[in-house]
């Protein structure tokens, strides 16, 4: 009975054929939505019997398997297929080829939805690959303009060549361990001990790739003129899935010693070049693509410091996010173009409008909230003991920080006046952090790898002095930001440095010249 | 014996990417395509699967070349693009063909050379697979650019393939497709 689980990589393909045979515009959303129902369904069985059982559930040709990984994920994929779903029903109702764009939502639905579940090695590149054409074809959506297509082209090759590192890293694993199943191989990298440094550095920079880490990122913020849905889902599944296949291999990395330093050093610079770049970003979507890969960064990096179900918390919260910041981006848009005839949106009223009626004592609550978190906060850093094994205090003080960085700029760029309450923000989403990280990600860690994630923090092998490195790098980036903010908007002196300032946000503005470089390359200047 | 049949694959890649750059005739690019895929027949294990995705893409490709060529009186691709938009039954096949020369998924060209690749371990053969690779992605990039992406071509009357073609097309497209699915199901 438990095997049904095994028909949701199979739904959407199945949506897929029908919709080619339906041409009612009324009636392909509504199938479209009811099949994904039946997936969320499924994904809520199939974690009930995760916990009933806590075994996997395997299917009998060993091809599929239905893991405590997949049971959150496949979860959180359906959800988010039906929200959507939803959205574009609408949205893309006089675009042409409505059809063609469900069909093409399935199919990446399916290729997500078999990576998760994939136990055989081949059906793990099969939806790998699936993924990079699915992508593809959906930013190519409007086919007739050049500029979509020719950024689709730039996503296809980089993907293509994720996706050449991927199946290398896996024909060395195989070579290796001479079985394709991953259930067997997760076995085998718990109890031996191997040499898979390089099949894990492959691994690392393939998934590198699919979550646009520098370098390999200039895809993600330039091919948002697909449509809007496509951006969403783009922003808030498929990038995810660099995070997603390291954690489906996590236990290789008990078998290497720098490939987790990599994914580390690679994770922290495109942390801080994507937030850097994405406050330089004149128009919103290409603002919110580089937010995308400083947060791809920071998840990347969780997964260098051994913290992989952090990982997976962050790419879900950020997923989550970030669709609704996509999905309500059009709505800004129109505001700002101030057309009268479109209805104001809840966050317009919230974050704008109301802005100035925040009364005094809103004020109080909010600072004796901040009191509560950051005692709270204290508490748990001098008593827990859990915070301080394995670096983890070390390591969400620094993604705290990271976090709080981001946001702070953010803040800093949309409201330059609010300075008191964006201290207060700051040291607020700080607190929430921690708050967050001792009982959420520490219930994740424990669900996902038991005990074993203890291993995992030790592969990450690092060491106390590179952690305070990095504090201090991200301390130093944060100043420095809001030295370069504060001086560009309200320093009437001092012409010198902001000639100097200038210079940088060019340098900034300008993607630190690595779009020109790859125009130039694919003959696009 | 392999080695030798992977440097003579490796060579033929290397020349029909040469060869590739600036060339749209369609019997051209299908010539370069059999050069370069044909030793890996000699290589692989399972050679009746192989020699049926082989047939099966041939066929389909020849079959949309003589579509468009008695349609439109010419035997390159220029001229004819943004076929997803003016012609949506044939553009599905020309998908389906370009994805099956690519080694895409669900094809059976897919399902038996990855797994070959996957299963012969590292040796000059994975280097000619992945240069192979490679240069069927290449054939897919450049022929989905021109012909089915693109705005219409204005001084063209666009038609789509009649029944006889479609069900030609549908039989070859399904045979290896769902081979590829069968194939991958039988692990």
């Amino acid at each position: 009975m438990s095997s049904v689980v095994f028909l949701i990589p199979f739904i959407p393909l199945v949506i897929a054929a029908l919709i080619l045979f339906i041409d009612s515009k009324k009636v392909i959303p509504k199938i479209s939505i009811f099949f994904s129902l039946v997936i969320v369904g499924l994904s809520i069985y199939g974690t009930y019997q995760q916990f009933k059982t806590n075994q996997p559930i395997i299917s009998e040709n060993l091809l599929l398997s239905f893991d405590r990984l997949s049971s959150i994920l496949t979860l959180y994929v359906a959800i988010l297929g039906i929200v959507i779903r939803k959205y574009s029903t609408k949205y893309m109702w006089d675009e042409v080829g409505y059809k063609r764009f469900f069909i093409l939502l399935n199919f990446i639905f399916s290729s997500i939805y078999f990576l998760l579940m994939a136990n055989h090695l081949l059906l793990i590149v099969m939806a790998w690959i699936g993924l990079s054409l699915s992508l593809y074809y959906l930013i190519s959506f409007r086919s007739d303009s050049k500029s979509a297509t020719y950024f689709g082209s730039i996503t296809l090759w980089l993907h293509r060549l994720g996706d050449l590192l991927f199946v290398l890293a896996m024909v060395m694993i195989i070579s290796k361990h001479n079985t394709p199943y991953l259930s067997d191989l997760k076995e085998i990298w718990l109890s031996g001990n191997f040499d898979l440094e390089w099949s894990a550095i492959l691994l690392v920079l393939a998934a590198m790739v699919k979550s646009a880490v520098i370098p390999f990122h200039i895809w993600l913020p330039y091919t948002s003129e697909g449509p809007t849905p496509v951006s969403a889902l783009m922003h808030a599944g498929i990038v995810n899935v660099g995070g997603i296949i390291l954690n489906k291999f996590a236990y290789i990395f008990l078998n290497t010693e720098y490939a987790l330093n990599l994914a580390f050093i690679f994770g922290l610079i495109t942390a801080i070049v994507g937030s850097l770049i994405m406050l330089t970003m004149p128009d919103i979507k290409r603002a919110l693509g580089y937010s995308t890969v400083g947060q791809m960064g920071y998840m990347i990096m969780e997964v260098g410091v051994g913290a992989f179900s952090l990982a997976i918390y962050h790419l879900m919260v950020h997923g989550i996010f970030k669709a609704t910041l996509f999905l309500e981006s059009g709505n800004a848009v129109h505001q700002a173009r101030k057309e009268p005839n479109i209805t104001k949106s809840v966050s317009y009223k919230i974050f704008l409008e109301e802005e100035n009626k925040l009364n005094k004592n809103l004020n109080l609550v909010i600072i004796a909230l901040t009191t509560v978190l950051v005692l709270y906060t204290v508490i748990e850093f001098l008593l827990k003991q859990d915070l301080s094994n394995y670096y983890a205090a070390l390591i969400f003080l620094a993604f705290g920080w990271l976090a709080s960085f981001q946001l702070f700029s953010t803040f800093f760029k949309v409201s330059k006046i609010q300075s008191v309450g964006i201290i207060l923000s700051l040291i607020i989403s700080f607190s929430i952090i921690v708050l967050i990280y001792s009982f959420l990600g520490l219930a994740f860690e424990k669900y996902l790898y038991g005990e074993n994630y203890k291993k995992l923090f030790e592969a990450a092998n690092l060491s106390f002095g590179l952690m305070v490195v990095a504090v201090i790098f991200l301390l130093f980036s944060a100043v420095f930001m809001w030295f370069l903010s504060y001086y560009s908007t309200f320093s009437e002196n001092g012409e010198k440095i902001k000639r100097w300032i200038s210079k940088i946000y060019k340098l900034l503005y300008e993607e630190l010249y690595y779009r020109k470089f790859i125009l130039k390359l694919f003959k696009m200047d | 014996m392999d080695i030798y049949i992977s440097l003579l694959g490796i060579t033929l890649v290397i020349f029909s990417i040469f060869s590739l750059y600036k060339n749209y005739s369609f019997i051209r690019v299908l010539v370069l395509y059999v050069l370069a895929n044909s030793p890996v027949f000699f290589i692989i294990n399972e050679k009746m699967y192989y020699g049926l995705s082989f047939f099966t893409t041939v066929g389909l490709y020849l079959v949309i070349v003589e579509f468009i060529k008695k349609t439109y009186k010419t035997d390159v691709f220029l001229g004819i693009e943004g076929l997803v938009l003016s012609s949506p039954k044939l553009s599905i096949f020309v998908r389906v063909v370009l994805l099956m020369m690519a080694n895409f998924p669900p094809s059976l060209n897919f399902s038996v050379v990855f797994n070959y690749l996957l299963n012969s371990g590292l040796s000059i053969n994975t280097i000619y697979i992945l240069a192979l690779l490679m240069f069927n992605f290449m054939i897919f990039s450049v022929m989905t650019n021109r012909l089915l992406f693109g705005k219409p071509n204005k001084n063209l009357i666009y038609k789509e393939p009649d029944v006889r073609y479609i069900i030609l097309m549908s039989f070859l497209s399904l045979t290896n497709l769902v081979l590829g699915i069968l194939y991958l199901l039988s692990l």
